[in-house]
């Protein structure tokens, strides 16, 4: 259970830089709206992740189980090898719902980002916004909420990357492979800021 | 002595099933008890077969693991996950080595005091220690099948961890059938071995790092 302090240890003390401008565009322009992000939109449906998590040196390993129950909540439950709960969170729109969680990993600022990593992989949004790309092949859509600004790259019909800007710096992004159904294969989480990086890969056969 | 323990936990883990209708034991029951607990723990080597179980509250159905574990007691235990994805730990010499798929990482478990004292409590469960202490009180029930032991830990920071801990032994041949370890959250994980082997020889290489 000490394996998760230094996730504490390292979000609270650790920053850094990081660009301000999503790469490779040039400027955008408004579009009629158009909903971003339509992955993970199947109700009542439980997907299983194997998770590897890198937080600095350490590393931890487990499953990541996810489940939309309707068009805002989705709820997640990260779990160690031997079956404990790490995690179980509750994630909304605007807002998240802890359900539990362990002492070692029991901060708020761990809670905030482990739900903004949550809700931007999973929510979809509506965007007026194209950015234009120097990579032809790609599609990239801006929304705005409050300080923050998201990025939605798309490869033909597919989701590729999601790139998450705070106020001034790129906070994190996240990559996803086979994105042609509801549920991805597999999804890289790389944060910008703290030294954390999560794999997710697909494994069913477990439910 | 809490690297014992941790061995402990496993070294019993024997089917799993609980039954409603418990009903508390008497003083003349928990004593014969006692003692075919204290035996079981004269087993020097085990490898089974093992299904883990683990019940979200949000999910109907349980989340299924399985693989093989291999123990050499009070020393090592390898425990090697086949499905749903390859993975392996092995703990020995107070560490736990895990191999996720080739990728090699290690856990000093001598750290982690919180583990240690669940583990305890399990250990001495298992090795007839069953009387109440400062840090956790035990009860005993019985059903048809099984005869069911109770930990509960009285710390408040174990607490924060785990529930309780319930031992659940098979009447027909006094081994620990299952293990459920209860969440604060109420979800759980219950693990249940089968094909065991005891006191044969084990391939050493199973418990190479």
């Amino acid at each position: 259970m000490n394996r998760f302090l230094p996730i504490s240890v390292f979000l609270l003390i650790f920053s850094a830089c990081a660009t301000s401008k999503y790469p490779n565009t040039t400027g955008g322009k408004a579009i009629q709206e158009i909903e971003v992000n339509s992955l993970f939109l199947d109700t009542g449906t439980v997907v299983s992740y194997r998770a590897n998590i890198e937080i600095g040196k350490e590393q931890l390993s487990g499953t990541l189980v996810m489940r939309t129950f309707n068009a805002d909540l989705r709820r997640f439950a990260l779990l160690s090898d031997l079956g404990q709960t790490l995690i179980d969170i509750s994630i909304f729109k605007d807002y998240h719902v802890l359900n539990s969680v362990i002492p070692a990993m029991d901060k708020k600022i761990v809670i905030k980002e482990v739900a903004s990593l949550f809700r931007t992989m999973t929510q979809p949004y509506v965007s007026t916004k194209e950015v234009i790309s120097s990579n032809q092949d790609l599609r990239i859509y801006e929304i705005e909420r409050g300080a923050n600004r998201t990025f939605y790259s798309y490869s033909s019909i597919d989701l590729k990357e999601i790139a998450h800007y705070g106020k001034h710096k790129e906070r994190f992004k996240i990559s996803f492979e086979s994105s042609d159904n509801q549920y991805p294969s597999s999804i890289f989480l790389l944060h910008s800021r703290f030294p954390l990086r999560i794999s997710l890969k697909q494994q069913n056969d477990n439910l | 002595m809490s690297f014992k323990s941790i061995l402990s936990i496993f070294f019993l883990l024997i089917s799993v099933q609980l039954f409603a209708q418990d009903r508390a034991m008497t003083a003349t029951e928990i004593a014969p008890f006692k003692k075919v607990v204290s035996n079981a723990v004269k087993v020097k080597t085990l490898s089974a077969d093992f299904t883990q179980y683990k019940k979200l509250g949000f999910v109907d159905k349980e989340i299924i693991s399985s693989g093989k574990i291999y123990v050499v007691h009070p020393e090592k235990m390898s425990w090697v996950y086949s499905s749903p994805t390859n993975y392996s730990m092995i703990f020995k010499n107070n560490k736990i080595f895990i191999n996720d798929q080739g990728k090699k990482n290690t856990v000093d478990v001598g750290k982690n005091k919180q583990f240690e004292k669940i583990s305890q409590m399990i250990a001495n469960g298992i090795a007839g220690e069953l009387d109440s202490s400062k840090d956790y009180s035990i009860s005993y029930f019985q059903n048809t099948g099984f005869n069911i032991v109770q930990v509960t830990p009285k710390a408040k920071d174990a607490q924060k961890y785990i529930q309780q801990i319930i031992l659940s032994f098979d009447k027909k041949d006094n081994q620990v059938a299952e293990i459920k370890l209860l969440e604060p959250s109420k979800n759980y994980t219950r693990f249940v071995l089968k094909n065991i082997k005891t006191n044969q020889t084990i391939n050493e290489q199973v418990f190479a790092n």
